[in-house]
């Protein structure tokens, strides 16, 4: 804040940006795959948040569940019990809080790091930009889920380890992205001007790169999102998460590690698989028809 | 071209083709599998080796393949009770400290050289002389003094203190000193080399890392030839893939199932499913009384562990049935102490020390010794005021575990505790438990058929001297003076009724003082090919395990062909499904693709 | 890379995030060197020998800090006296100060003398061959078929973007990407193993089966299938949407309208002028697909328990085999980076523009 603001170029500039995010609201909308995601992106959000109205959380008790052993589905028990006797709907629904609550959280984080990073170094430049590119750089080529399992190894498992390790593994994509778009941003004439009239480098990041990378940023985040929850349900499944919570991929690492397969139980296996697979879709079909609004080469594809 | 005649034409190709590749596939398998002339007996197991020398293995896996290629002096009979082996007779000295063993006559090493009493002395010789070897094993080495052979057929051997037990019970397994002299190094890893030279009733000869152990049968064993020509175990890294063998015939003895892989088994035909007491126990470790030898408290416990109030209202309040019900499916037995019913002479069942499931007498017990309720539910310590508020740990790789945990912190909620549930790594798991940084964690260990060892984990004599967590030699650092004296008595009492009797007792003082909860012994899960093998004997003779027998391999030497045709593996009928699939695929990417070109065409 | 799709693109990115700056799908960001090859050349291979050094520094302490004694493991379920610990810990090296073994790790890694597993007490490098072609048979083969399979329905969903065929193509890949790859493969154990017992539950082998070449080449194609599905259907799409929006980028330019003025026919343009000239943004990509190829399957190779890298690697997470897991970590960091390497110079040849800035 070096220069006091009179009120009307503010609204003059919030003006403006209404206007441009219903120009973005209005090509997000004419996309058919987009819109579907969305919908079904809100029932999933929904479902997740209603899940302590819809079922008491009571039916993830172990010492009340009433089930058998794995028991197939049945009136009671729509989608069958799991090996304590619990209800495998119950317990899906119930995951769908903490997968997607690590998923978002472990996006946020790692956007936070990526484009702090990226917008530093590529205003800033000299060895700060040179180290940070490298840093981001030799992460790229790290393979992600090779990392993140030794990481998790290295930290223990809790939920906020398996946040801190997915976001970790997943900085570097925004940095790099980011970085580019700094860059760009950075040679426009305007900024130029800006700096000529002593704007300082806060100033010059927070409100003339910041708001030029946040749409890419936003856009990028809804397909880091998807790939956070298909991380944390391998890391899950692999064992490497915390299993006393419950979330979609510690479901499956439960039902794998009691036999399921062997018991052929199938209720057992695909409710929390098919969950993933879904929300997975919409982030993606979310994602994508976001990309096509900010990247005008893609426009008009999948309508 | 009308694209219909199209698609005839490409599946009259496709089922020329098939018929082509289903003549191949019915041949390929079905050529090779022919000669099947010797009987394999097939074991799954997914345990790598980690040495075949007998003296220094550690795993499960060359127990086994030791105990079947070497044998001791003096066997575990079916009911874990010594029987002669190598050894005909034996004979304690007035004071206990010298043996005369008799050496069985006429024994063979699997090369034909005779078997001595000098073989005897040899081994035993470099338990005392080679240093590697006697600290690999000092608990029992450490306690010989001499080993002689006057003649061919007498060993005598010299303790420094009694212990009959471990006399009876150590496995030595006697090597032959021919080959085994010739050793640079007969403490090494890699010391004897495939295929190794015994007496047992089988001899490694061949092993592929993850692949196979193959052990042939010794056609002059002393005690018969075994049923089959050959052992082999063949490494399955999953249970669910060892199941799906045993179902198809490709492997014959499958252990460590599950309770659903149990289910699905059986009841098929064939196939007889071993639902076994296991010897294994699993506990709760409650850090009440972290010192070191000389009286330094370290670590950072909970001091309400302390009083023997809260432990027992805590062990009243978890109810071992449920836990063996809904944990187990049933197939396990509710703990009382360190020694399972399997080993029924030195089992104690609790009689009227045992507490039964009460939540509302252990909460009762718990206002009684003042821990009143706060605002939020949770108890607090007369005087201090402190919370009771535990950590709980547990090994984050075991699902089982993760179940139990469940149970029991909605059981201690109830007596308003505050459990905090926390899945942590073996390795951390082990540095915080002998660092004392922990309420309560979780344990279990095998016992065997002597459980000297077991019990001397809570003697006053292994508290560590250190407070670093190095010295990792007691059990949750129990220590009491009676139990210490018990202790010392059972280890010579060479009379079996009178050591049960001791035994027994020290299980009792465990149980009263509770260190530690014992919450249940779990039951070892196998399987069987019935149509292939019959006449296994088990350990223990009644309701007894055919993978984890201890001592002398039973049930394999036992184990006789049944005659039943062998599987010849994959059926052809697979091979013409797999491919019709493929040709299908392909067929139709084919139809695909014209009919692409040709809507393609007209565009233009 | 990965089995699950990585925000950071690697083998297979599903979106590229195209930057304002024109940038193509899957092509390296490398700022333009101003002078010739020597210099693109030493810059390159100085960035990936600097991020070797630190991936070979990193793996020595990462593991380190995973507590616990490794004793403990080795004498699982064991009450063990001092003097045996104290002999397995001089017999792994463990008692030596620490600068020592880092001399040890460090001059034992570049001479390929990895020391020995802690699980198997033999040569990791021995070890390490051993897994390396069952890993190799896997990834590769679905790599493969991968890249074959998204590259060619790409290309014709591409060229004819919005039709039914594009649309089918690009909703199943999109489904099948976002399956996560240990469920599918449950799924498909469960389905095609369990139910219908027409292929084996896992493994690589069947034991016993005759030692001929044929026999064994069967049973391990036999084996192969699942896994290879598996693989192949999760990571297919990330190459058929790449190769979808290269071509998409061709599809507006003047030679394509001159190629057609000569009267050729519409796939012989596709095919003959339009998928070379799309195929070249690509190659960047192939190429950290088979730097991929080395860790690219540790999810498919768990569930289906293929004895390959991967699945050594897990095993090793789990025991915890520190020794094992330091020579994998670096093998895997190294062949992803020297891939990148390969990538990036030879986009020196491939892209004019970074020869001409």
């Amino acid at each position: 804040m070096t220069t006091s603001t009179p009120t009307s170029p503010r609204a003059l500039r919030r003006a403006r940006r209404r206007q441009s995010f219903a120009r973005s609201w209005a090509a997000y909308r004419a996309q058919r795959t987009g819109m579907i995601g969305l919908v079904l992106l809100g029932a999933i959000v929904l479902l997740a948040l209603a899940a302590p109205v819809l079922v008491d959380e009571s039916a993830l008790s172990v010492t009340q569940a009433t089930g058998g052993r794995m028991e197939p589905p049945s009136a009671e028990y729509p989608l069958g019990t799991d090996e304590v006797g619990r209800s495998v709907l119950a317990l899906t629904l119930w995951g769908s809080r903490l997968s997607l609550l690590i998923g978002l959280t472990a996006t946020v984080v790692a956007i936070v790091i990526g484009t702090a990073v990226g917008v530093t170094s590529g205003h800033v430049g000299g060895w700060y930009g040179w180290i940070a590119l490298r840093v981001s750089d030799w992460f790229m080529v790290l393979p992600s889920l090779v990392v993140a399992i030794a990481l998790l190894a290295v930290l223990g498992r809790s939920m906020a380890t398996t946040i801190l390790v997915i976001a970790l593994v997943s900085w570097s994509g925004t940095t790099r992205l980011v970085r580019a778009q700094t860059l760009t941003v950075q040679s426009r004439p305007y900024l130029e001007r800006a700096r000529a009239l002593g704007a300082g480098h806060w100033h010059q990041m927070t409100k003339h790169l910041l708001p030029n990378v946040l749409p890419l940023v936003l856009a990028s985040a809804t397909l880091l999102v998807p790939s956070a929850i298909l991380m944390e349900s391998s890391l899950a499944w692999l064992g490497l998460g915390d299993p006393n919570v419950v979330s979609w991929g510690s479901i499956l690492n439960r039902a794998s590690d009691n036999g399921a397969v062997s018991a052929h139980a199938w209720w057992y296996l695909l409710p929390p698989g098919l969950a993933i697979l879904l929300v997975v879709l919409a982030f993606m079909m979310c994602g994508r028809a976001l990309e096509a609004v900010f990247n005008p080469r893609l426009r008009g594809e999948s309508a | 071209m009308n694209p219909h005649a199209l698609t005839r034409r490409l599946l009259a190709a496709a089922a020329a083709l098939l018929t082509a590749a289903g003549a191949l596939a019915v041949t390929a398998p079905g050529a090779a599998a022919q000669e099947e002339a010797t009987d394999s007996l097939l074991i799954a197991t997914n345990q790598e080796v980690d040495t075949f020398n007998p003296f220094k293995r550690r795993f499960v896996i060359t127990y086994n393949t030791s105990m079947m290629t070497y044998e001791t002096l003096v066997r575990m009979g079916t009911d874990y009770e010594p029987v002669p082996g190598l050894a005909t007779e034996w004979e304690e000295s007035e004071d206990g400290l010298t043996w005369t063993f008799t050496i069985r006559e006429g024994v063979e090493w699997s090369d034909g050289e005779p078997l001595t009493a000098q073989d005897v002395a040899y081994t035993y010789n470099l338990l005392i002389e080679n240093q590697a070897i006697r600290d690999w094993n000092i608990d029992f080495a450490g306690n010989l003094v001499s080993a002689e052979a006057p003649d061919d057929t007498t060993f005598i051997l010299t303790l420094a203190q009694p212990s009959p037990w471990d006399v009876l019970t150590r496995e030595v397994f006697i090597v032959p000193e021919h080959i085994w002299s010739e050793f640079p190094d007969p403490s090494a890893d890699d010391a004897n080399q495939l295929p190794l030279v015994g007496s047992g009733p089988f001899q490694v000869t061949e092993y592929q890392t993850d692949e196979f152990i193959r052990l042939e049968a010794n056609e002059n064993y002393w005690d018969g030839a075994p049923g089959f020509d050959e052992i082999v175990f063949d490494y399955y890294a999953e249970t669910d893939a060892a199941v799906a063998a045993l179902e198809a015939g490709e492997v014959d003895i499958v252990n460590g199932l599950n309770p659903a892989q149990m289910e699905a088994l059986e009841g098929q035909d064939g196939i007889t499913v071993n639902n076994a007491q296991g010897r294994r126990y699993v506990s709760l470790t409650i850090n009440y009384n972290s010192v070191t030898q000389d009286g330094t408290a370290f670590g950072n416990g909970h001091p309400a562990l302390k009083d023997p109030v809260v432990r027992q209202a805590m062990h009243m309040a978890i109810d071992k049935a449920a836990l063996v019900d809904r944990v187990l499916d049933g197939n396990g037995q509710p703990a009382t102490s360190i020694i399972p019913e399997i080993f029924e002479q030195y089992h104690w069942d609790g009689g009227d020390s045992l507490l039964e499931f009460d939540i509302d007498a252990a909460n009762a017990l718990l206002d009684e010794a003042g821990y009143v309720r706060g605002d939020d539910g949770i108890r607090t310590m007369p005087g201090t005021g402190e919370r009771l508020s535990f950590r709980f740990f547990q090994h984050a790789d075991n699902t089982d575990y993760a179940t139990v945990v469940q149970f029991v912190t909605e059981w201690w909620t109830e007596l308003g505790l505050e459990i905090k549930p926390e899945a942590i790594e073996q390795g951390t798991l082990n540095d915080m438990a002998y660092l004392g940084e922990f309420d309560i964690a979780f344990s279990g260990w095998g016992v065997g058929p002597n459980p000297t060892e077991q019990l001397g984990m809570h003697t006053c004599a292994v508290l560590p001297t250190l407070t670093d967590g190095s010295e990792r030699s007691s059990e949750n650092n129990y220590c009491n003076t009676e139990f210490d004296r018990i202790h010392v008595r059972q280890k010579v009492e060479s009379d079996p009724d009178a050591r049960a009797l001791l035994i027994k007792e020290q299980q009792r003082l465990l149980y009263e003082d509770t260190p530690v909860i014992y919450l249940y012994y779990q039951n070892v899960l196998e399987a069987y090919n019935s149509d292939k093998i019959t006449g296994m004997v088990l350990q223990p003779s009644e309701g007894g395990m055919i993978t984890g027998q201890q001592g002398y391999a039973w049930s394999y030497v036992t184990a006789q062909p049944a005659g039943a045709a062998d599987d010849e593996g994959t059926p052809a009928w697979v091979w013409i499904t797999v491919a019709a699939a493929a040709v299908v695929v392909i067929a139709g990417g084919v139809v695909f693709a014209l009919r692409r070109r040709k809507t393609a065409d007209e565009r233009e | 890379m990965t089995d699950s799709p990585t925000p950071e693109g690697g083998a297979a990115p599903l979106h590229d995030p195209a930057p304002p700056s024109g940038r193509r799908p899957g092509r390296p960001v490398s700022k333009r060197s101003t002078s010739g090859f020597g210099r693109y050349l030493c810059k390159h291979i100085g960035g990936a020998a600097v991020s070797l050094l630190l991936v070979l520094f990193s793996s020595f302490f990462i593991f380190r800090l995973i507590a616990g004694d490794p004793i403990d493991q080795l004498t699982k379920e064991r009450p063990v006296s001092p003097e045996e610990r104290a002999a397995l810990r001089a017999e792994l090296g463990l008692d030596r100060p620490m600068w020592q073994q880092f001399w040890d790790y460090i001059t034992g890694t570049l001479t390929m003398d990895l020391g020995d597993s802690f699980q198997y007490r033999r040569p990791i490098f021995d070890l390490i061959v051993e897994r390396l072609p069952a890993t190799i048979l896997l990834s590769g083969t679905g790599m493969v078929l991968a890249v074959l399979l998204g590259f060619w329905i790409g290309t014709r969903s591409g060229w004819r973007q919005g039709s039914r065929f594009d649309r089918a193509h690009v909703g199943t890949g999109l489904l099948l990407y976002s399956a996560p790859t240990f469920w599918l493969g449950m799924i498909v154990i469960l389905v095609f193993a369990r139910y219908l017992g027409i292929f084996p539950v896992n493994g690589m082998r069947s034991p016993n089966t005759p030692p001929d070449l044929w026999s064994q080449a069967v049973d391990i194609g036999h084996h192969l299938v699942l896994p290879v599905l598996t693989y192949t259907a999760v990571v297919y799409a990330g190459y058929l949407m790449i190769m979808r929006s290269s071509i998409l980028d061709e599809i507006g330019n003047d030679y394509l309208t001159t190629a057609r003025a000569k009267g050729l026919r519409d796939d012989e343009v596709r095919d003959r002028h339009a998928v070379p000239n799309a195929l070249l943004p690509t190659v960047t990509l192939v190429f950290l697909a088979i730097g991929g190829v080395v860790n690219g399957s540790i999810v498919t190779e768990t569930v289906f328990s293929w004895p390959g890298l991967g699945s050594l690697f897990v095993q090793a997470i789990f025991y915890p085999d520190r020794p094992v897991l330091q020579a994998l970590f670096v093998l895997f960091s190294a062949s992803t980076i020297i891939a990148v390497l390969a990538a990036e110079i030879l986009y020196w040849f491939i892209d004019p523009r970074i020869r001409k800035s």
